[in-house]
């Protein structure tokens, strides 16, 4: 399994793991993750400490969550990306809009 | 178009045996299907290409040609298409079995068969047959929409690009389509705008949202404006149309024609270099200052664009991080670490930058298939990416006498009209923000079009810039140029140009446009600038003839050849500039 969601509810967190490749080949997937939950001032968390590649359109894909997230006035976490996909994340400044968890 | 009833399919049966084919005709016939027949491979081929049959039953031992063979011809004439062959034998070993298919057999039915499997595997290949014709309608049609977008796409993005011939570009889009996006426009004074930009993944979704970005950057750049307001309406244009996961990361490049000066913006590209024309080694790299664009409405102010001195010969390198991401055979990545090395094996091979990159990427990858588009442009600084009639050739002395001449007969013409009885006056006055934010120029130029279609938007644009940088940066500002001409004199002028703006507290700058087309052979128009400022010794400038050059930062040689006359008044802090031109 390319991504799997983990619901806690004691402290509203839905945590989305993500292995090997984060792409747009899984976006179907991670879209559904975190549809459904609309409740508010969830924390999404977003852990990458599986993956070792990510593409522009995975951007995309955290652009939309976070789209998704600001309705529900919720908060979205990159928990432990690699080096290299940090320095994605910085370079298309994703800093200024996600919280990055070492 | 559809015709009421179905055409009837037609089945060709291959047999040597008469009461073979007898027999499986009568099964065919039962389930609607017209039949055709052959006794041999060699005529197998012949009749499927004259018949166009939907299924083929085929035998395999015959004289002449065999049925595996035809099988294989009758596959290769059927191209694109899906015709479904069934192999009936006697022979029901594995060994048959796996050949059968091998040669491009889709079934296979042993003999003595049963009516009731022949149905069954006639049915299912029809069905598989069905399937494949759709896809491949689809296909098609797909095919014919990427055409036409295409060429839209070409229209509207590609064709208009300038200075093709100086920069040299690697284009490799992964598909069709590429997401990556290079844009090249001359603006009225001749500075070269380039955008190369990389939208959010690849294809057509992708290369879409250039077209919006082609628009609003071309018909800016025309009409003068600096790459930060380019790069404002771009941005807002994109939040408005692309969805929230589409957006573009992009490299925006300002050259000026005096080769001396460069202005960047990076947004979310890898860094832009700049390779020394010298020692050809990177002396400055532009690192992402922003995010994408099309992400988030606000956008930063002109201050954090990167105002960078050149020397003419300066090679600008810039690529998407398709180049960056490509990987070889182990999986690893095209690097920094490769970029750098086959840039500095360019100066040792004495061969262009782009031509060492691509190398080394061919070397580096090999024949494995790219997963996302790349795109790698260099520019040279050089004289041949200007238009051919910029501004920095202007200086050269061109035939005066000549000028003159003209000029005179002009405005005594005018002068013979005496009172203006067509034309139009502008008037444009900034103080606070707006004198610190606003660009008054590219407004005027507008302004200026809409009265009169024939003026030299160059020549114009040029006389404006030059008077409005003088009222306002030498005027208001008190900023000495120069500060340009020491090294990294750019750099410092516009710092210190930053922070002064910061720091302004009042200040005004008035410009004023008298336009004259009482006269049907010529327009003239006479430019008022009046600056807050203390001014400056004009008439002791002027005296001296040497003294010009020490008043070169005010552009005022160039001001002198491009206008009828120039005059300085007040404290000089007010120049009156008439410009004159044919209509």
């Amino acid at each position: 399994m390319p991504l799997q969601t983990q619901v806690s509810p004691n402290d509203n967190t839905v945590t989305i793991k993500i292995s090997n490749q984060f792409t747009y080949s899984i976006q179907k997937e991670f879209r559904e993750s975190y549809q459904s939950h609309v409740a508010k001032t969830t924390k999404f968390l977003i852990d990458l400490s599986g993956a070792d590649y990510m593409d522009s359109a995975a951007l995309g894909m955290l652009m939309l969550l976070k789209k998704h997230a600001d309705n529900t006035a919720s908060k979205v976490v990159i928990y432990h990306p690699s080096q290299k996909i940090e320095k994605l994340l910085l370079m298309a400044k994703f800093d200024k809009f996600f919280a990055i968890d070492h | 178009m559809m015709t009421s009833e179905p055409m009837k399919k037609r089945a060709l049966i291959v047999d040597d045996e008469i009461i073979n084919r007898i027999v499986l005709k009568a099964h065919l016939e039962k389930i609607g299907y017209e039949v055709v027949e052959a006794e041999d491979g060699a005529q197998a081929v012949a009749v499927f290409k004259t018949e166009d049959p939907d299924i083929v039953f085929m035998d395999i031992v015959m004289p002449g040609m065999d049925g595996y063979q035809a099988t294989r011809e009758i596959k290769r004439a059927a191209g694109d298409h899906f015709i479904p062959i069934i192999i009936l034998t006697a022979m029901d070993d594995e060994g048959t079995f796996e050949k059968c298919i091998d040669v491009g057999g889709d079934d296979v039915l042993s003999k003595p068969y049963d009516e009731t499997v022949l149905r069954s595997k006639v049915r299912a290949l029809s069905r598989i047959q069905g399937l494949y014709g759709e896809v491949q309608k689809l296909y098609n049609d797909i095919q014919h929409e990427e055409q036409i977008a295409e060429e839209v796409f070409n229209n509207v993005v590609v064709a208009h690009n300038v200075a093709l011939d100086t920069i040299q570009t690697l284009w490799r889009p992964a598909g069709r389509f590429s997401g990556d996006t290079l844009l090249t426009a001359y603006g009225p004074g001749g500075d070269l705008h380039v955008l190369l930009g990389d939208f959010t993944g690849h294809g057509l979704a992708a290369a879409l949202g250039a077209i919006p970005t082609a628009e609003v950057f071309r018909a800016m750049v025309t009409k003068g404006f600096s790459g930060h307001d380019i790069l404002i309406q771009i941005n807002d244009k994109l939040c408005t149309v692309l969805p929230a996961n589409l957006f573009l990361a992009a490299c925006y490049i300002n050259i000026r024609p005096s080769l001396d000066h460069i202005t960047v913006f990076n947004c979310a590209m890898p860094d832009l270099l700049i390779v020394d024309h010298s020692s050809r080694r990177i002396k400055k790299r532009v690192s992402s200052q922003h995010c994408p664009l099309g992400l988030v409405n606000e956008f930063p102010g002109y201050r954090e664009f990167s105002q960078i001195d050149i020397h003419e010969g300066d090679e600008l390198i810039c690529f998407s991080d398709g180049l960056i991401e490509s990987r070889n055979e182990q999986g690893q990545e095209f690097d920094w670490h490769y970029i750098d090395r086959a840039i500095h094996q360019a100066a040792v091979d004495d061969t262009s930058i782009l031509n060492s990159l691509s190398r080394a990427l061919q070397a580096f990858c090999g024949d494995i298939p790219q997963h996302d588009d790349i795109s790698l442009v260099t520019i040279p600084c050089n004289r041949a990416l200007l238009l051919a009639d910029s501004s920095s050739d202007r200086s050269a002395p061109s035939d005066l006498s000549e000028k003159q001449i003209n000029e005179t007969d002009q405005a005594d013409a005018i002068n013979r009209g005496e009172e203006k009885t067509d034309g139009a006056a502008l008037n444009l006055t900034m103080c606070g923000e707006r004198l610190k934010k606003m660009d008054p120029v590219p407004l005027l130029i507008n302004q200026l079009q809409e009265i009169e279609s024939k003026i030299d938007t160059q020549e114009v644009f040029t006389i404006l810039s030059e008077l409005y940088v003088n009222a306002f940066d030498h005027g208001v500002l008190k900023l000495d140029s120069a500060l340009k001409e020491e090294e990294n004199g750019f750099e410092r002028y516009f710092t210190e140009r930053d922070r002064r703006i910061a720091e302004l507290n009042g200040g005004r700058v008035a410009i004023t446009i008298d336009v004259n087309l009482a006269h049907q052979h010529s327009g003239r128009m006479v430019i008022k600038v009046e600056d807050s400022g203390q001014g400056f010794a004009y008439a002791s400038a002027d005296t001296s003839m040497d003294g010009r050059a020490g008043l070169s930062g005010r552009g005022i040689p160039l001001l002198d050849e491009l206008c009828e006359s120039l005059c300085y008044e007040g404290s000089g802090n007010r120049v009156v500039a008439t410009y004159t031109w044919p209509r």
